[in-house]
């Protein structure tokens, strides 16, 4: 804001300064994503609006689907699973969803797209700081699954499984959230939306928690290698096609 | 550099034939206008005139129905980005975080601007409208006016060529619009352009060069703020708000 | 909406004028093919075609089922083009082809749906399995729905349109993945039988049954898409109509 600095803040567009060399460009990209981070960590602190509706909600989904099916019946592993999985899926839904309402407060998203950043920018920062959001709410609900469904979670194999899927999660939530999030229905078109596309992530997750916890003599299908190819889509598509959420 | 972006650029918007169609409504019909670099220029009219989905046009924020829209010399629809660094804007949304301090909120955007020397800029402009006792409360802790300071704050920390003001006064008490006078002399000082809205007509007239009326989507009426007394102007703006209510019954 | 537009076209220049005059000949006679088509098609399926040894009569309606997701996927790629296209060039008519298509392969689907349905009741003897392909081709009818609802519920028509074109990328690539993901699931679906590694199983006249009930669907569906394309340039054009009118209007008093 001073008058003498001219360099930063002068009143031409873009185009008529000189060109950054590229360095200070990827130091920027870095900069702004860390910068966006930080931001996003410091007021989930603060507030904890996020993760403290995720746990609770979870865990509650937990207690409710145990009513839903007896422990007794054949498939107890699967169903186990199943259950942990759909806790997470809704947790998810529920709490990126609230995530964005939160950017949405005084239209600060709007603000963010107004800036001049590469969409990858905002892409990059979003993705970690929901991923983050997600792994909070998997260091939580894993074990207590763990204990309550009485599932050896909390092995290797198991929580590569349960690491993948959050990924897959995670991406796909950052794209899809703010597209369900700008229209005027965003808490029902969020599931509407997302649900379909994650089948293969649901089935992929689910599988290749079962199969890390008691595998299955011919192998099976790659369950690992699918929860890969979702999160090589969603991540990659994410990264392309952020910017057209952003109204560019 | 200013200078020679203003030669290379005489006029900072140009806008033609703007429409925007909201359902079967039109919130703005064929609006035309030129603002030159440096210029300041108000936008007066009554509620539901079209004011805010004015500036939303001219921010990029939504695209016209028809018409088109230049900022300093890019066309809008196919150099977003490039338009955009070169706007601020201040909307009826202050775009701060609730759970963030004042300086936390102007950091970030400064980072997001890739401005140099970041704490000194935003202290200076926390300065600028008088907050900086307040640096470390958080926006929600702040009152309206205070928050309305920090939008303003925000909205131009990287001293865009453009700043878009929708409203800046609302909310404001006596000092805060000292604060705005001061910011908008410091603006026109560094040769800015500068499109406000107001519905103080004195406050208006005195920030600006140019003021135009704007009755049920049109422009009504434009001139040199100094052709009329403040008197005058509010008789236009009363007779532009009757006679689109006469029109439309 | 049309109404307004035939008064509209009236008003045109000559050569718009002869354009689509001619466009209008060329839907008609692709109109009249497609039902000659459709005709001979629809008799092959009931008369020509033997009755099937195992299955019985229920086998026919795989000369309708077969067909209709044959052309139900073609639309979901040409929604992938349109797509593309849109956010590519930021021009009107990618997103008409996109957004048309969209809604037809949704039609569509419902109708792969519906025979799919009524061959499993007869056959396996229930309406509904938990069949790959039957998953697969749900999961793609949810996310063409989710298609349609984001335009219908973004306020801002231009936005509408680049988060569908989003989705109809995102979901163009992920309907694949899907169906492997379903196959590997659970299997109960017949194994393909036109397309099979060993060639085509079929007895040569229900083959070339299938075929001409391709053929006849395909142009089927590009008349029908051809039609909608058109109502939706009238809507646009109504729309252009009414900007015209605000011009006007916007002259007379500024």
């Amino acid at each position: 804001m001073r008058a003498t600095d001219t360099r930063a803040s002068n009143g031409a567009p873009d185009a008529l300064r000189p060109a950054r060399p590229a360095r200070a460009l990827r130091s920027s990209f870095w900069g702004q994503v860390g910068a966006l981070i930080r931001n996003d960590i410091v007021r989930e602190w603060r507030g904890r609006e996020v993760v403290g509706l995720m746990l609770p909600f979870a865990l509650t989904t937990g207690l409710a689907l145990n009513f839903t099916f007896s422990l007794a019946i054949e498939q107890r592993l699967l169903a186990s699973v199943g259950a942990l999985w759909t806790a997470l899926l809704f947790a998810m839904l529920l709490g990126l969803g609230r995530a964005f309402a939160l950017e949405q407060e005084n239209a600060v998203w709007e603000g963010l797209t107004l800036a001049p950043i590469e969409p990858g920018v905002l892409f990059a920062a979003k993705l970690v700081s929901n991923l983050l959001l997600l792994v909070a709410l998997d260091i939580v609900i894993v074990p207590a699954f763990a204990g309550l469904y009485n599932l050896p979670l909390l092995a290797l194999g198991p929580l590569v499984a349960i690491a993948l899927g959050t990924l897959c999660l995670g991406a796909a939530g950052t794209l899809f959230v703010p597209m369900a999030g700008q229209t005027r229905a965003r808490e029902i078109l969020l599931p509407v939306l997302l649900l379909p596309l994650l089948v293969p992530v649901i089935i992929g997750s689910v599988q290749a928690t079962v199969t890390a916890i008691e595998p299955t003599v011919a192998g099976g299908p790659p369950w690992t290698g699918l929860q890969g190819a979702c999160a090589a889509l969603f991540l990659g598509a994410g990264y392309l096609l952020y910017g057209q959420l952003l109204g560019e | 550099m200013n200078a020679a972006a203003r030669q290379t650029h005489p006029l900072a918007l140009r806008a033609e034939g703007l429409s925007k169609l909201y359902g079967s409504a039109w919130a703005l019909r064929n609006v035309s206008l030129s603002v030159a670099a440096g210029e300041t220029v108000a936008v007066f009219g009554a509620n539901g005139t079209g004011k805010s989905t004015l500036i939303r046009l001219l921010a990029t924020l939504i695209t016209p129905t028809v018409g088109t829209l230049q900022v300093v010399g890019y066309d809008t629809t196919r150099y977003t980005r490039l338009v955009r660094r070169a706007l601020g804007v201040l909307a009826h949304q202050s775009y701060l975080y609730q759970d963030l301090t004042a300086a936390e909120n102007l950091r970030l955007y400064a980072k997001l601007y890739s401005l140099n020397d970041i704490e000194k800029q935003v202290m200076d402009a926390l300065k600028m409208v008088g907050l900086a006792a307040s640096a470390e409360k958080r926006v929600r802790e702040l009152s309206r006016g205070m928050q309305q300071r920090l939008a303003l704050a925000r909205s131009v920390i990287h001293l865009p060529a453009v700043w878009l003001l929708d409203e800046p006064d609302s909310g404001l008490d006596a000092n805060g619009v000292e604060c705005l006078e001061k910011l908008l002399a410091f603006g026109r000082e560094q040769g800015q352009t500068v499109v406000l809205t107001t519905h103080q007509l004195e406050l208006g007239l005195a920030l600006s060069h140019r003021a135009f009326v704007l009755a049920s989507g049109k422009i009504y009426y434009s001139a040199p703020t100094g052709r009329h007394s403040v008197e005058e102007w509010r008789s236009i703006v009363l007779e532009a708000d009757r006679g689109a209510g006469n029109a439309s019954h | 909406m049309i109404s307004v537009d035939t008064s509209g076209r009236k008003s045109m220049t000559k050569p718009g004028q002869t354009a689509h005059v001619i466009a209008d000949r060329l839907r008609l006679a692709l109109g009249w093919v497609t039902v000659l088509t459709l005709a001979v098609s629809t008799g092959m399926a009931f008369f020509y075609a033997p009755t099937d040894a195992v299955q019985g009569q229920a086998q026919r309606i795989f000369y309708f089922h077969v067909p209709l997701a044959w052309v139900a996927y073609l639309a979901f790629f040409l929604v992938l083009i349109g797509s593309i296209g849109y956010l590519w060039k930021r021009e009107r008519r990618w997103d008409t082809l996109a957004h048309s298509s969209a809604e037809l392969g949704l039609f569509l689907t419902t109708l792969v749906l519906i025979t799919g349905s009524l061959w499993g009741k007869t056959i396996w003897g229930t309406w509904w399995s938990w069949d790959p392909r039957l998953t697969a081709t749900l999961v793609l009818w949810f996310i063409y729905l989710g298609y349609i609802m984001v335009r219908q519920f973004t306020t801002e028509a231009e936005r509408g349109r680049r988060m569908s074109a989003v989705l109809g990328i995102v979901g163009f690539i992920d309907v694949p993945i899907v169906h492997q993901s379903v196959v590997w699931w659970r299997s109960l679906h017949p194994d393909p039988v036109v397309l099979n590694a060993n060639g085509p199983q079929l007895p040569g006249t229900m083959l070339a049954t299938l075929m001409v009930n391709l053929l006849a669907f395909t142009l089927l569906f590009l008349y029908f898409l051809l039609k909608r394309i058109q109502i939706a340039n009238l809507e646009a054009a109504a729309v252009e109509q009414k900007r015209h009118a605000a011009l006007v209007e916007g002259q007379r008093i500024g």
